[in-house]
């Protein structure tokens, strides 16, 4: 996997103070995209085992609640298993950080996806790990610049593990003001 | 830190001995000098000219604050000034610049605010941009135009130090105006994972 960019200290892409790895390459090239140079899986930086060493020490400070992942997109075919090996690490090593994930895909195809693939299975995993998904694809036409945490209406911030156990999508609905 | 520890500590002395003195009450405190930041650098340029990192810009960084440009997070920055506002007496601020993405934020501002508390600073403050579109009413960090309705009637209301301002481009003097435009976001920027 490559990264197009990080933030050491976020407050735009989540619920309290994070961290934010932009992930390099999308398949989904949405139009209107806030960041189309992360589209390019061969662009960015390298993420190699330095890099990760450093994000971990970095998610690791204690006043870091929350690491989100964004890009790029995270959970796609390309990325999704340094992605899943990244948030196993975290769990393992800080298992009270929150993790949030934004992705293009909405949460029904994953969920509900019976195949072996091991992208698929790599994806359903990643569920039960994280605590919010930011589902859905960048529509143009339901953008809305005043949303929190997301860029158009139809996108979800989904509580993820209230929505596993209810086996069916619960939204953060307090953020929706 | 050890010397700027030092002249902190000599000024405190001082106001001890004045004390003692005059029996009248001396105090530390560490200006905002709206003014005399420009003025002052003023007078210092003319008497010594430009000086690599001590009198390059238009204005002196105000008491003991990280220059304004020095991209660091709030916790950072927290983390230095409250090792220097003990040594004021007489009053102190402490504030960091935030993006507008803090108002969808609230936990990651009493994060922030409890943090500076239990550093004991006496007195924290968080700037926000605040951009409002003068002509249909929209709040935000805005560019040249609203992103709402393409107007580029926008005010923009800036916190210089103690002040608000509606329009710090031209209600503040060159310094202070200079002092705004070097400034960096505390959060939301990008850094490193190299080295």
């Amino acid at each position: 996997m490559r990264y197009a960019d990080f933030y050491e200290c976020d407050i735009c892409n989540g619920r309290q103070v994070g961290v934010s790895l932009f992930v390099q390459g999308c398949p989904f090239h949405c139009k209107g995209c806030f960041n189309p140079e992360t589209w390019n899986f061969s662009g960015g930086k390298e993420w190699n085992e330095e890099t990760i060493e450093n994000f971990l020490r970095l998610v690791g400070r204690d006043y870091i609640k929350r690491v989100s992942f964004l890009g790029g997109s995270p959970l796609c075919d390309e990325n999704v298993a340094d992605v899943r090996d990244t948030i196993y690490c975290i769990k393992e090593r800080y298992p009270d950080k929150q993790i949030w994930v934004y992705t293009g895909m909405v949460w029904e195809d994953i969920y509900n996806s019976e195949s072996n693939y091991k992208t698929d299975i790599l994806r359903r995993e990643i569920l039960t790990m994280i605590d919010v998904l930011v589902d859905g694809p960048f529509d143009y036409s339901k953008r809305d610049i005043t949303l929190p945490f997301k860029g158009s209406s139809n996108q979800r911030i989904i509580d993820v593990q209230a929505s596993l156990a209810n086996d069916g999508v619960i939204v953060l609905y307090n953020l929706e003001q | 830190m050890e010397l700027a520890k030092k002249i902190e500590q000599l000024f405190k002395d001082r106001c001890a001995e004045f004390k003692q003195e005059y029996q009248l009450n001396f105090g530390v405190y560490f200006s905002p000098s709206e003014n005399l930041a420009y003025t002052a650098m003023k007078k210092f340029q003319a008497k010594y000219g430009r000086i690599q990192n001590i009198s390059e810009n238009e204005y002196f960084t105000n008491s003991m604050h990280v220059p304004v440009w020095h991209k660091m997070n709030p916790f950072e920055k927290i983390d230095i000034e409250s090792q220097l506002t003990g040594y004021s007496s007489a009053g102190c601020i402490t504030y960091v610049e935030l993006s507008d993405s803090a108002k969808n934020n609230i936990d990651a501002l009493e994060e922030i605010v409890t943090y500076a508390m239990d550093k004991d600073v006496p007195y924290f403050a968080i700037n926000l941009p605040n951009d409002q579109c003068m002509n249909c009413g929209y709040i935000d960090e805005i560019g040249d135009t609203c992103p709402m309705c393409g107007s580029k009637n926008i005010q923009r209301l800036r916190r210089v130090t103690g002040y608000l301002t509606g329009n710090y481009t031209e209600a503040f003097n060159l310094g202070k105006q200079q002092e705004v435009e070097m400034r960096t976001h505390h959060t939301d920027i990008s850094s490193s994972l190299e080295g």
